[in-house]
């Protein structure tokens, strides 16, 4: 019955816990971060996978943990009788993990089950554990139990944290990582060791049991300085005042913790081993009276607990971090629609508008002008053909000046839009810019190659259908007007006055390029008096309604084209890394993953995890 | 001390012009550290006065490792620093032990109040307890690391249990080129079994530090037992008295510690993989500028102006190389020709046609109608408003990369708007005339991208319109077309003489007739020498000439970076060896047990 009502209370946290890694593991990775460099995610990982393949007897890990000298390695031989370099002829002593395991875990199959990451090794001489290898690296050795035990312990000892074998910090930190149970010696001139204190706290955070230990001094010693060490953590140290999954503050639990200590001695023993407090337990009886079953899930209460909280900070960092994407997003997008803009206003085909009007006009005009005009008509073709023939004569095949025309100086402006565009956003967002960045010189300089490539779609037809509509209804309103247009161009042609319209009508307005060679101010000036020129024209025949709206609809129109053209083209290629994340920002389960977050942390808070 | 002093010189001179190099380059931070290091090295040389103040020696290392014991012990009072049998940290103030005579000395130098004094018989030393470098008291190291900055030499003192502690053998490396070093071990006797054993490894790691360390300068001592041998030789080493002729080097030494510490090995590379990577792009922008450069010259337009150039060039060279009277008429042509091609181009340059125009483009013509010039213009305009755009993208380039790896650069733009003239200045009668001619000068000259293609053609324009005339207008072009006017000429002349011999004097309409026959006689050579021109012309080669074109404007900005980040890291490298140098030189002068070790090697990794 008991039994029963146990497994329920665990089952839940268990799927939570195991939805949480399993959903955060893809979720934290596809948002960019590290799930193993947040707090408390490794030591869950590994402390759960040993948890779920756990046999029918439960193992407690127990490490020895401290600074180099302070006797681990003596006392990890001295507690199982495993045969490990100790003392202090080389500092570090020990270089890999060791692992005391009672006979019945000789099998290094089990031990990679319970030790997950770890590649398990007999260990045979002491030579293998002063070799540098990898952090994964497990050297087990059996110990002859004495008597039946009443738990399955595993003892570890581990290299120091904080010579100057770097490596080793790894080794020792990941095993923490794995340990319920830990043992934190040091010795007496190192205890106030800046360091030593901040693996201290780390170990009050991460252990589900832990016992201090001090060596290498006397009673009286050992007094002052657990006195000393109580009194400087207690008020200095902010990370001593933080909570445990449990309730307790480090500080307290750390208090809590039972405290030995030994003297130095020439030929160490257990026996030399001694509670500063009558009350505490022999250090052998501590760790053999342990209720493992409580202990492992304690141990597996203090990383959730670390897990949820860090969890859910990295995800509200992301949030955060997508507003702020989201912003920009509309900021450039913004910046983009009010480039294509000025392209499209600044790139009005004057001469295409005159030309349709033309043709409307033409199209209407009254059968008997038609014969009157075509007789003005003809000289002005035989003037054309004559000039033609002059150029061929003169060696010169092509129709004009080589000049530039309308699309090339719509091109043109298009990489200035472009250009200007990506210096503002390097300015705008320096976070983006950097040899790295998205906005670097390199990225800058590939999408411009890419968008040079790509040719600037043609405008569409509709703004001349809907001109043809306007057009269509003046032609019912002004008849004589349309009629005298249509013949004007003609007189004009004869007259040889206004070679500049008949250019106007036949190319489709590049006369504007006449003045454009000039460089981008000249090309400006240049088709701002192309517009100034249609626009007068158009005027004198009561146009201007027609034209204001032919001029609106272009704008509409060019202006969308040209977005398109330059978001696909240009920003997707230049934000492609950028916008890729703020979609998988947006795509990623967040509420989901917070849900299982705070569901895990409600059973924590409820104690139901027991 | 003159060799010395003006081998500080020297050096003193190469620092200020690296740390101008540094200064280049601000937003480095390894150029910002390099610049502020060399500065404070500078600074203390010129503080530094050696016969003013006596030999600071600090007692350095981590919490408990028996500093105050040794202190103590060395100066023989057993209560000078407070001594703790278990609370660690212990001594939270400097010591310092001096004798009344060195106080005032020293109180010129340095700040006495930060330490707590100590009176000792001493001679020209001054002996520093100082606080821990590893306990958490964070307030500890740093009075400590202030006592380090002051001190010359400092004693690093460990026992075995901390002998390999990371913090404190950090702290040591960051030290270890500025200062010079004795290394003592306390405790060695608690661990009679393996003495010997710590002692190599203790010895192993100071020289993973650098040191070349012997018995000299490291000493295993027990501070409880002050009367034995090694103790007595400890203390004759640090408190003895020594020469004061050595002791006037110790600033220049310290000088050079303090280079060598400023001169980081990482940050010399640093400068050098910038200079590298600023070279990379200069190259492939360069590259870019030049594939540009011959896109736009093989357009169409462009090599039509190339060959029309390459005819008048043979033009020009027609009269010398055709020589006697044909070179009349064709020298008038070209100087028509030039008058009509420059009215075109002025006409293309300044775009309208109002009467100032037209009249500064007339100046214009004529100047060039008088220099004989030629339309390199012409080609400039040809090469086209697509290869303006991408001159202009290899500008953004070089100021985007610039930017990506923080450099600061010139705006050009600005120079240039400050260049410009400003019209309100001018007097209000020739504002617009003076507007205009400045308007059109500026067009004219201008240095546009393509000038520097321009330079370049023109110089070779000009040798192949002088190879071809010369293969053209041989001997035989020569006399065939100058045959007939020589004869007419010749008739004229004949007559002339013959008619004055006879004074037969021939009638004036004679000489309009003789005149005619005479230009007459010029056609036929002049229309064999045109068609010979129209033939021949074939154009130079445009990949060669394009890579002739050194240093461009375009990637002038990435040059000049490119080159100050070259030349820092030459100097930072120049002044890293003669530092190495001198030091070694000096070294031979003071390694001596008396003034302690130097580091030796770059610390192992």
């Amino acid at each position: 019955m008991q039994e029963n009502e146990k497994q329920s209370t665990l089952e839940p946290f268990c799927q939570g816990v195991n939805e949480l890694l399993v959903t955060g593991e893809k979720l934290i990775t596809s948002l960019g971060g590290q799930p193993d460099l947040l707090p408390g995610w490794k030591a869950l990982k590994a402390r759960f996978s040993a948890f779920q393949m756990r046999g029918k007897d439960p193992v407690l890990i127990a490490t020895l943990y401290g600074p180099s000298g302070a006797g681990k390695s003596t006392l990890f031989k001295l507690l199982t009788g495993v045969d490990v370099p100790a003392g202090g002829a080389v500092r570090p002593c020990s270089m890999a993990c060791a692992a005391a395991v009672p006979e019945s875990l000789d099998d290094p199959q089990k031990l990679a089950a319970l030790f997950p990451g770890y590649i398990a090794e007999k260990l045979v001489s002491q030579t293998q554990i002063r070799q540098t290898d990898g952090p994964d690296q497990l050297l087990f050795a059996t110990y002859a139990e004495k008597k039946k035990q009443a738990i399955q312990l595993v003892l570890v000892d581990v290299p120091d944290f904080n010579t100057v074998e770097k490596t080793n910090w790894d080794k020792a930190e990941k095993m923490l990582e794995r340990a319920e149970v830990v043992i934190f010696m040091v010795y007496d001139n190192a205890y106030s060791d800046d360091k030593v204190i901040q693996e201290l706290a780390r170990c009050c955070k991460k252990s589900a049991s832990m016992a201090y230990m001090l060596t290498m001094t006397n009673a009286e010693a050992a007094k002052q300085i657990w006195g000393d060490l109580v009194q400087k953590v207690s008020g200095r140290f902010a990370s001593f005042q933080e909570n445990r999954a449990d309730g307790k503050t480090l500080h307290q639990f750390l208090l809590e913790s039972p405290v030995y200590f030994s003297p130095r001695s020439e030929h160490p023993s257990l026996e030399n081993v001694y509670p500063l407090n009558e009350s505490t337990p022999l250090l052998q009886s501590l760790l053999q009276g342990f209720d493992a079953e409580k202990i492992i899930i304690s141990g597996l209460r203090e990383p959730a607990l670390q897990t949820v909280v860090s969890c859910t900070s990295f995800i509200e960092n992301s949030e955060l971090g997508l507003v702020g994407m989201r912003d920009r997003d509309r900021e450039m997008r913004a910046g983009l629609l009010e480039h294509a803009k000025a392209v499209a206003f600044h790139e009005f085909p004057a001469g295409r508008l005159v030309q349709i009007v033309l043709e409307e006009a033409r199209r209407r005009r009254p059968w008997y002008l038609r014969i009157i005009t075509s007789g003005f008509e003809i000289p002005g073709v035989m003037f054309k053909k004559g000039q033609k023939l002059i150029d061929w004569l003169r060696g010169k095949n092509d129709d004009g000046p080589n000049l530039v025309n309308r699309d090339d100086l719509e091109r043109k402006r298009l990489h200035e839009a472009t250009e200007h565009m990506g210096n503002q956003w390097r300015g705008n967002y320096p976070d983006l810019s950097g040899t790295d960045g998205v906005l670097s010189s390199a990225n800058c300089e590939n999408a411009r190659n890419a968008f040079t490539k790509v040719k600037i779609p043609a405008a569409g037809l509709d703004w001349e259908t809907e001109v043809r509509k306007d057009l269509a209804q003046w032609a019912e309103e002004n008849k004589w007007k349309c009629a005298m247009l249509a013949t004007v161009p003609e007189l004009a042609m004869t007259g040889g006055i206004a070679l500049l319209m008949v250019d106007l009508c036949t190319t489709g307005g590049s006369f504007s390029v006449l003045l454009t060679n000039l460089g981008i101010a000249g090309t400006v000036g240049g088709v701002g008096a192309a517009v100034g020129v249609g626009i007068k024209f158009l005027e004198d025949y009561h146009l201007n309604t027609v034209a204001e709206n032919a001029q609106n609809k272009w704008k509409t129109q060019r202006t969308q084209e040209l977005l398109i053209h330059m978001d696909e083209n240009w920003a997707a290629v230049l934000l492609q890394g950028w916008r890729l994340k703020l979609k998988t920002l947006i795509d990623a389960p967040i509420p989901k993953f917070k849900q299982i977050c705070m569901r895990v942390q409600k059973l924590l808070h409820e104690g139901k995890v027991s | 001390m003159n060799a010395s002093s003006m081998l500080v010189t020297a050096i003193r001179e190469r620092a200020q012009r690296l740390a101008h190099s540094c200064s280049l380059f601000p937003l480095w931070p390894d150029s910002l550290r390099l610049d502020v290091r060399l500065r404070r090295a500078l600074e203390k040389l010129n503080a530094e006065n050696p016969d003013a103040k006596p030999l600071i020696i600090a007692l350095l290392g981590g919490t408990g490792v028996g500093k105050s014991h040794l202190f103590n012990a060395l100066l023989n009072q057993p209560n000078a620093s407070q001594i703790s049998p278990a609370i660690r940290p212990c001594t939270s103030k400097p010591k310092m032990a001096l004798s009344q005579h060195d106080r005032p000395l020293l109180q010129s130098y340095m700040d006495l109040s930060l330490v707590d004094l100590v009176d000792a018989r001493l001679d020209g030393v001054v002996l520093v307890d100082c606080p821990d470098i590893d306990s958490i008291d964070q307030a500890n190291h740093e009075k400590t690391r202030q006592i380090l900055g002051l001190a010359d030499v400092v004693v690093f003192v460990t026992d075995p249990a901390k002998r390999a502690n990371f913090e404190i053998h950090a702290e040591v490396k960051d030290w270890s080129e500025r200062k010079r070093w004795y290394f003592v071990m306390t405790k060695l006797d608690q661990y009679p079994n393996d003495a010997n054993a710590i002692r190599e490894d203790f010895i192993k790691r100071i020289t993973e530090l650098g040191f070349e360390v012997d018995r000299k300068t490291s000493f295993f001592v027990n501070c409880l037992e002050p009367g034995r041998a090694e103790f007595l030789e400890l203390r004759q080493t640090l408190l003895g008295t020594r020469s004061k002729e050595l002791r006037a080097l110790l600033p220049l030494d310290s000088f050079l510690g303090h280079m060598q510490y400023a001169l980081e090995p990482s940050a010399g590379n640093y400068f050098k993989s910038q200079a590298l990577q600023l070279k990379n792009t200069e190259v492939r922008l360069e590259a870019r500028l030049q594939e540009a450069y011959l896109n736009a010259l093989a357009q169409s337009d462009c090599s039509e102006a190339l060959k029309t150039l390459l005819r008048e060039q043979v033009w020009q060279q027609s009269p010398e190389s055709v020589g006697y009277l044909m070179s009349l008429p064709l020298w008038l042509r070209n100087r028509l020709a030039s008058l009509g091609v420059s009215w075109s181009i002025g006409q293309i340059l300044t775009g309208k046609a109002s009467i100032l125009g037209i009249a500064g483009i007339g100046l214009s013509s004529v100047m060039s109608l008088l220099r004989g010039q030629l339309p390199y213009k012409k080609v400039a305009g040809a090469l086209g408003i697509e290869f303006r755009t991408k001159v202009e993208s290899i500008v953004a380039d070089s100021k985007r990369t610039l930017e990506d790896l923080q450099i600061p650069y010139a705006e050009e733009s600005e120079e240039e708007l400050a260049k410009e003239p400003k019209l309100e200045s001018k007097g209000w009668g020739l504002i617009g005339l003076g507007a205009a001619l400045e308007a059109v000068a500026r067009q004219v000259t201008r240095k546009q991208p393509e000038d520097e293609i321009l330079e370049q053609l023109r110089g070779d324009i000009e040798r192949l319109g002088q190879k071809i005339a010369r293969e053209e207008f041989g001997f035989v072009t020569s006399f065939i077309t100058n045959l007939l006017p020589t004869i007419a000429v010749g008739d004229i002349l004949y007559r002339t003489l013959m008619s004055w011999i006879r004074h037969d004097y021939l009638p004036w309409n004679f000489y309009g007739m003789a005149s005619m026959v005479f230009l007459g006689s010029l056609l036929p050579g002049y229309l064999i020498i045109s068609r010979k021109i129209w033939s021949a012309s074939t154009l130079p080669d445009m990949k060669e000439l394009v890579a002739q074109v050194k240093e461009p404007g375009a990637t002038e900005l990435i040059r000049i970076a490119r080159k100050r980040a070259e030349n820092l890291a030459h100097e930072f490298e120049l002044l890293q060896k003669q530092v190495v140098e001198t030091r070694n030189t000096l070294a031979s002068e003071l390694d001596s047990p008396s003034f302690g070790e130097r580091v030796k090697h770059s610390p192992k990794k």
